[in-house]
This record gives structure tokens, sequence and C-alpha cells, in this order.
């Protein structure tokens, strides 16, 4: 019997004599095969897919049980049961524990099993007639030693259970169904949106993605708009951008005043206070003189007196200026020719500014924007050998320099360090010179 | 010539005399005998039999068709149980009987708290009063079910935390994460006490056996393996799953693990002999979720637009859901009020009527402002030990506490109609 002749005539086929023919026949078959075959001899002609199937396979797995009656009571397991089951599974796992937890007892077995398989041999030599006896002892492993075989890989090892019918529709039917070129298309990715085909994350420009891609190239196929929500954004952001700009700038604006203010302000009460210490000196030296011109004439000795103190004072002067630094030295010049001179002027240091973040290295600015950056595999030096030469974006180093140093004196609040103050600078300085005009003593070393 | 003719003529006319005189008789196949031919005839045989005797009949007797001629092959193509194979007589038994009434369901409560999908949830099984969460932000935290206040957050993982299971009789807390860990947390301490290594990817689902000292656990790697809590070692590995395992869950008699997996299969464990002793194959893409009644031997598993009920411990066929285009199903709870519960992937809740499949409240989740579309996924779910209030975990991040609607009836509140249809049978 075939398979074919199980299966109904065409819907279309003239032949049904032939068909009541073939029942017919069939009917004989059967009846034939019914009267003269044993049955176990019928079940073994069956072929093993027939018998997989049949066996297992049956209308009522389909049928839900609930739909009959949905008042079906399903009781929950009794306790007797569950006790049962404990205590039979609790065996089988202390059991398979033991013998995983265990593993001195184990080599302790094994070691029994080593023992009972060192065997005795009597050999028999071929010459004399003495007999040797050889024993065989298992060679020692040490414990530690790693696996020469390594498995590389944890492969599941194979399950032996019978074959179980599948009680659901294949997808067979659904995957035979064509799909159209229009579908196919809808999921071809072009390599300039897949990122799994732009894997260095190129960007591409917009319409030059929807220029490769294959949906929206088609004549059929309107073009693909973008979306005027993407220009607005871009608008939004410039203005957004623009706005923030303008308000860092008052805001910087704002701030420069201020610090300009107050160093006016400082400026001011720092010239204030010289202007006192310097009124205070004269008023002391005129103070000294006028005492001088007291009692100096009619004392000889006391002038005698003052002329050698002057003297051992211009010794000792001359001494330490011998062993003065050279700064010292320079301030003393200056302190001599009546100007102030500050420290650092006299270090002279008094050029650098105390801002950090003007530290530019002017190599940078030798390289225009990223134009050195390492791109690609490809690419085996990380900079061009003729950037001085092949750069016509170089920048104007000097310009920038000067940008740099007038953003950064702009930070630090300060125009510019006092260098020198000199004494005749100000009104209060002439007015000191008249003084010193009038009573005609004072020499301009003695300031 | 002509006599040649005639001898022949008359001898072929002997014959088949002789023939009709001896063998007559067997040409008609007696009763007794026909009874066993027809045992042996396939339903497809036997179809052709009937149809083609009933043509014989039409073409030469009656002109009217009688109604009943349908019934009559029905009984005898079929045999006497022809009402459970066709599919109308099914159907107008399953009309006749009517689903049970259950009030709709109602968000009460949204909670935030995790920075990562929620992926498992939970409830205390001692005395119901918090519940604990396991994300994708790798930790687990525990909540308090009245207020739904945070009580606790429990971080040791290092990748999302797939499942948690609570001991009803130890103060642990089990947690199964896609780091390949499984880990015990002592909640009296709440500090990692154990670690359960040896999964070879991802572990998925982890379970505590009621009554023994196992816990189950299973993931990526498409092996179930059993625990011993103390010693930590792998005590068995049940093989058969041919793709990652979703769900596993131990039961304290036969069967003591269920698993449930990618390969679209249901496995029912005989862990005594350590290989499965059932499997469903009724569902045709991967088996999420399944769940087991709180108050009958019974369990219900989904796949994508299939969700199915099961009779423990044999694993037959109980109810076939109305659950035709409900998409994929991430999560199924079930409470003692027959109440099935129903997440989708797409974040619509759905309930049915345990007994009859009747499918009687379907709604969307209600977002998270905030949260994207694509972020609508119910992960999980729990109804708490009364059964009166679910718990959802979802990708928005969220936890959402859903209640029945109070005072609601079978009048103010009809549900979905009863409409069966006969595709749903699916058979």
């Amino acid at each position: 019997m075939s398979f074919t002749s199980l299966l109904p005539a065409p819907k279309h086929s003239q032949s049904v004599p032939e068909d009541n023919f073939n029942a017919e026949q069939k009917n004989k078959e059967l009846a034939v095969r019914a009267l003269t075959h044993q049955k176990d001899e019928q079940d073994i002609e069956r072929s093993v897919f027939d018998s997989a199937i049949t066996n297992n396979l049956k209308f009522q797995d389909f049928v839900p049980i609930r739909q009959k009656d949905f008042g079906l009571q399903i009781p929950l397991p009794s306790q007797n049961e569950i006790d049962e089951t404990y205590r039979r599974t609790k065996g089988i796992f202390e059991q398979i524990l033991l013998k995983n937890t265990q593993p001195e007892a184990a080599t302790i077995r094994n070691n029994q099993r080593a023992l009972e398989n060192t065997q005795e041999i009597l050999v028999h030599s071929t010459g004399g007639k003495s007999n040797r006896k050889l024993k065989v002892i298992e060679h020692a492993k040490d414990p530690l030693q790693p696996n020469a075989h390594r498995a590389k890989k944890v492969v599941a090892p194979p399950v032996d259970e019978p074959m179980t019918p599948i009680f659901h529709k294949t997808d067979s039917v659904e995957t035979a169904k064509k799909v159209s070129k229009e579908e196919k298309d809808m999921w071809k990715i072009p390599p300039a949106i897949s990122s799994w085909k732009n894997p260095n994350g190129y960007t591409i420009g917009i319409d030059k993605r929807l220029a490769m891609d294959g949906r929206y190239n088609k004549d059929k196929m309107q073009a693909h708009e973008i979306n005027d929500g993407f220009s607005q954004l871009s608008a939004a952001l410039e203005m957004a951008d623009r706005k923030a700009r303008q308000e860092l700038k008052l805001k910087a604006e704002a701030k420069k005043q201020i610090a300009e203010d107050e160093n006016r302000e400082k400026g001011e009460k720092l010239r204030i206070l010289a202007q006192k210490a310097r009124e205070e000196r004269s008023r002391q030296r005129n103070k000294r003189s006028h005492r001088a011109i007291d009692d100096g004439y009619n004392n000889e000795a006391t002038h005698r007196e003052a002329i050698r103190k002057s003297r051992r004072e211009e010794l000792e002067r001359d001494i330490r200026k011998s062993k003065m630094s050279t700064a010292d030295r320079l301030r003393e010049l200056a302190y001599s020719q009546g100007r102030e001179v500050s420290e650092k002027v006299v270090l002279g240091a008094a050029k650098s500014t105390n801002s950090s973040g003007a530290h530019y290295d002017s190599r940078l600015f030798t390289k225009g924007a990223n134009t050195q950056a390492k791109r690609g595999e490809g690419q085996v030096y990380d900079n061009p050998l003729f950037s001085q030469l092949g750069s016509s974006y170089r920048a104007n180093l000097n310009k920038l320099d000067k940008d740099v140093e007038d953003e950064a004196s702009m930070s630090a609040g300060q125009t510019k360090p006092i260098e020198f103050t000199a004494a005749t600078d100000n009104n209060d300085a002439d007015k000191e010179k008249e003084e010193h005009k009038e009573y005609g003593l004072s020499k301009k070393d003695d300031l | 010539m002509d006599d040649v003719d005639t001898l022949e003529s008359i001898n072929g006319f002997y014959s088949r005399v002789r023939w009709n005189n001896q063998f007559k008789q067997l040409t008609i196949v007696p009763k007794h005998l026909q009874t066993v031919f027809d045992g042996r005839k396939t339903v497809l045989e036997k179809y052709q039999d009937i149809a083609g005797r009933s043509n014989g009949i039409d073409e030469s007797k009656s002109l009217v068709k009688s109604e009943n001629d349908h019934q009559n092959m029905l009984s005898q193509v079929f045999g006497q149980d022809s009402a459970s194979h066709s599919v109308l007589q099914r159907q107008e038994q399953l009309l006749s009987q009517r689903p049970a009434w259950h009030a709709p369901w109602k968000l009460i409560r949204v909670i935030n708290g995790h920075v990562g999908w929620v992926r498992c949830l939970k409830v205390d099984p001692v005395d119901n009063e918090w519940f604990a969460t396991g994300s994708n932000d790798t930790t687990v935290k525990i909540w308090d079910l009245a207020s739904g206040k945070l009580k606790l957050t429990l971080a040791g993982h290092v990748m999302t935390v797939r499942d948690v299971a609570i001991s009803q009789r130890h103060p642990y807390l089990f947690s199964a994460s896609e780091d390949k860990m499984v880990k015990c947390w002592d909640l009296e301490k709440n500090q990692i006490i154990r670690d359960y290594h040896g999964h070879l990817s991802g572990v998925h689902t982890v379970d505590i056996h009621p009554t023994l000292d196992l816990i189950a656990s299973a993931g990526r790697d498409g092996v179930v393996k059993l625990w011993d809590i103390r010693s930590r070692t792998a005590v068995m590995t049940l093989i058969g799953h041919k793709s990652p395992i979703t769900k596993v869950h131990c039961l304290p008699v036969n069967p003591q693990v269920v698993s449930s997996s990618t390969d679209a299969t249901v496995r029912l464990w005989d862990v005594t002999a350590g290989k499965s002793y059932k499997i469903l194959t009724h569902h045709k893409r991967s088996v999420r979720d399944f769940s087991l009644h709180p108050s009958e031997f019974s369990m219900v598993s989904a796949c994508t637009d299939d969700i199915r009920s099961w009779k423990l411990p044999e694993g037959a066929l109980l109810t076939n859901f109305a659950s035709e285009s409900t998409g994929i199903i991430n999560t199924l709870s079930v409470n003692q009020d027959d109440v099935l519960f129903a997440g989708g992937d797409d974040g619509m809740l759905s309930f049915y009527d345990y007994k009859s499949g009747h499918k009687y409240q379907t709604m969307a989740t209600q977002e998270v402002p905030g949260s994207l579309e694509s972020e609508r996924a119910i992960l999980t779910s729990a109804f708490d030990r009364t059964g009166l209030r679910l718990i959802t975990g979802e990708a928005d991040k969220s936890i959402k506490v859903w209640k029945q609607i109070p005072h609601s009836t079978p009048e103010t509140h009809p549900g979905l109609p009863w409409a069966p249809s006969i595709s749903a049978q699916r058979f």
C-alpha cells in the first residue's frame, strides 16, 4: 500500500468508476491481509515513521478537556503525595550530593580499587627454572595537574528521548508565501544607513543617504520629503546659540567694568596712603633739620660728633652696599634717585601675567583644526612632513599671541604692573619740592 | 475452427459456473470479518467508502437529501465519540456554557524608583507585606506593598537581574542575573551569602523547591541546573531544551520542575530520572512565561497569540484561551479567583476567565510621562497573596499596582462579550 493511494482522488477527475474499483481492490487487499497475516507481522510492516506518529498522536490531544465542562475540578496534590515525593526525591539527591561533595571517600575507594588492581604476574623466565614475580602498580598521578585534553567547547551530551510529536502547525505554510520585490526592498538596509556596514561611522549627508536608499529612489515612489522640523530645529538652535553668545558677551563686559572700577578704587587708596606716608616723612625730616639748625652752631662737639657719625654711617653703608645683591643695589639706586621700585620690576618678573589659563603652546597654532588628526588605518604618519610650508591656513601667530596676551591681562583685572612712581609726578610732590626750595636745605640724595 | 470456438466457449462457461458454485459466497465478506476490516480502515478510507455508497444512492433513488445524512456520516466515519471530533458540536457545547464574571481592573498606583527596566517581581510569600523587584539597573529593590515605599536596595550583580525568588522556609532571597550568577541574599543581614557559579551564559530564571533544599536555575545555555542551597554545588543538570530557557518553576510533586523555552516547548521534568517525561509542543512560538494556578493543579503557558492551560501532572490540554491577535505575551499571572492576567510586549493588559478562556477585559497600560513609545512593554507581573492586587513591572522603569474596581456588578461592568469563535478552538 502506498501513501498516494490514501490521498483523495483529484477534484475534477472523471474516473469515478475507477475510484470505486480502487476502493474495491483495496477492500480485497485488506480482506486478504486480514485473513492471511498475523497481527504482529503487520506491526512490523508498518514503517517506523508511521508507528512513532500514530502511537503518540491522538486527536484527543488537541481537544481541550475543559471545553465540555467549565466546572471541571482539578484538586491540588494531597499532603500525602507531597510527603511521599519528598522522601523519594530527597533520598536520590542525598546520594548524588554525597557522591559529589565527598571526594576523599571517592579517592579512598579509588585507592582500594587500585590496590585490588595490582596484580601479581608470574613470569616464567625462558632460560632457567626460577620464576619471577611482576607487580603491576598504577602510576601515581598529580591530582593538581591540569587535564591533558582540554575541552574547548562545552557541548551538552545528546539526550536519548523518544520522539515527540509536534502538536502545532509548522510555519511552512506561512513561509511558502511569496515575498514581493517591494517587501524585499523594504528590508534592504543600504550601507550608508547600516551601522554594521559603516563601522567607521563616516557621516554621510542625509540627501546622499536618501539617494542611496533603495526605497526612495524609485520612480514610482515619491521622493522622500525631509521633515521641515529639521530646518526649524537647526534655525532654533542657531538662534539660541546666538542669544547665548550675546549674553555671554554682555556678562563679560559687565565683569570687566566692575573689575576696572575696583582696580581704580584700589589704586586711589594706595595713592592716598603713599601720599600720607610721604607727607609724614617730609614732616619728620623738616623737624630734624630745624633741630639741627637750632643747636648745631653753638655746640662744636656735637657737630663733630655728628660728622663722625655720618662718616661712620657712610662707611657702614658702603660695606652694606658691597654685600648687597644686585637686586638690592638696584633698589637702592632707584631709591636714591627718588623713585619707588616694586620688587617685581627689580627681579625682572614684571612682564609675566598671573593668569594661568593662557599658557598656550605655540606649536598648537601651527596646526589647523584637526588637520593632523589620524583619520584612518591607511594613514601612517600622524602629521604631514611639510606642515609649515604647505598649509595655507596658517594662523597669524603674532596676532594670536597679542590677542591671548590682551585677554589674559584683561582677565587679570590689572592693566599694568606699577613700575615706577616718580616722586615728582603729582602735585603733592611739587608742593614738597616747593617746601624744599623754601628751606633750601634738603638734598635730593637724602630722599 | 468453429468446433474449436464452441468448445472453448463451452469450456469457459463451464469454468465460470464452477467458479460461481465454489467461490461465490467468498465475494461477500461475512459480517464479523467486515467489522474487523472496518476497524483497520483510516478515517479517509471510511469517508471514501461512505461517500461512494451515498453517491450511488443519490444517483439512483432519492432526489431529496436528508439533513440526517451529515450526522450519520460523521458518526460512521469517526465512530461513537463523534461529538468531540466535530468542530461544530464542540462549538455548541462551548456556547451552551457561560463564563464566570469578574470585576474589571484599574490602575491605582505607579511606583518609580528603578533606573532600568523592571525585569522581575515577586511578592513576599510569608506575610504579604513587601515585594521584591529586579531590574536592568542591576539592583534588587524591596518595596512596601501597602504604601509603595522603597524599603531596601540590594546591589551586587553586575548585569541585569532577570529573576528573583523569595524562600518561604528560609530568610533568603535568590537572584539570577545575566552575569551568569545566581546569588543568595540573607534578608536578615541584607548581604550576599552565597554564589552559585556554573552557568555558561546569562541566567534567566531561578526558583526554590518548595520542600527540598534545592534551587533550580536556567538561562541562555539551555539547561536547568538544580543546586544544593547549602553546599552550592550543582546537583543535577537537566538537558533537553534546544534554546534559551525563559522560566523554570518547582513543584512539590511530579512534575517537580517545569521549564519553558524559546524553542516553543514546555517540559515537565521527572527529576528522579533526570529527564523530561512530557513535552508540550502545542505552542508555535517561543514560550516566554507560564504560571501555576494557586488553588488548582494546573498551569497556563503563553506564546505569541496563544495562551493554553494544562492539567497537571500529565500535561493534558485544558483550555484554549481566546487570545488571537494579543501579540507577544511577556508575562502571565493567575489568582485564586480564576483571573488570568497576560501582559503584552506592546503594553496591553488582558484579563481572562481561567476556566472558560474568555477574555473579559483588555486595556493599554498608562504611560509614565516622559517615557518613549517603545517603552510600553509589560515585562513582569504578580498577584499579591490575596489575589486582590496586581503588580506589574514595565519597560518604562515603573512598577504599577492594579486593583479591581470596587462595587462593580455584572450589570454595570459587563466586560467583553462572550463570543467564542471557531477559529479560537485551533482544531
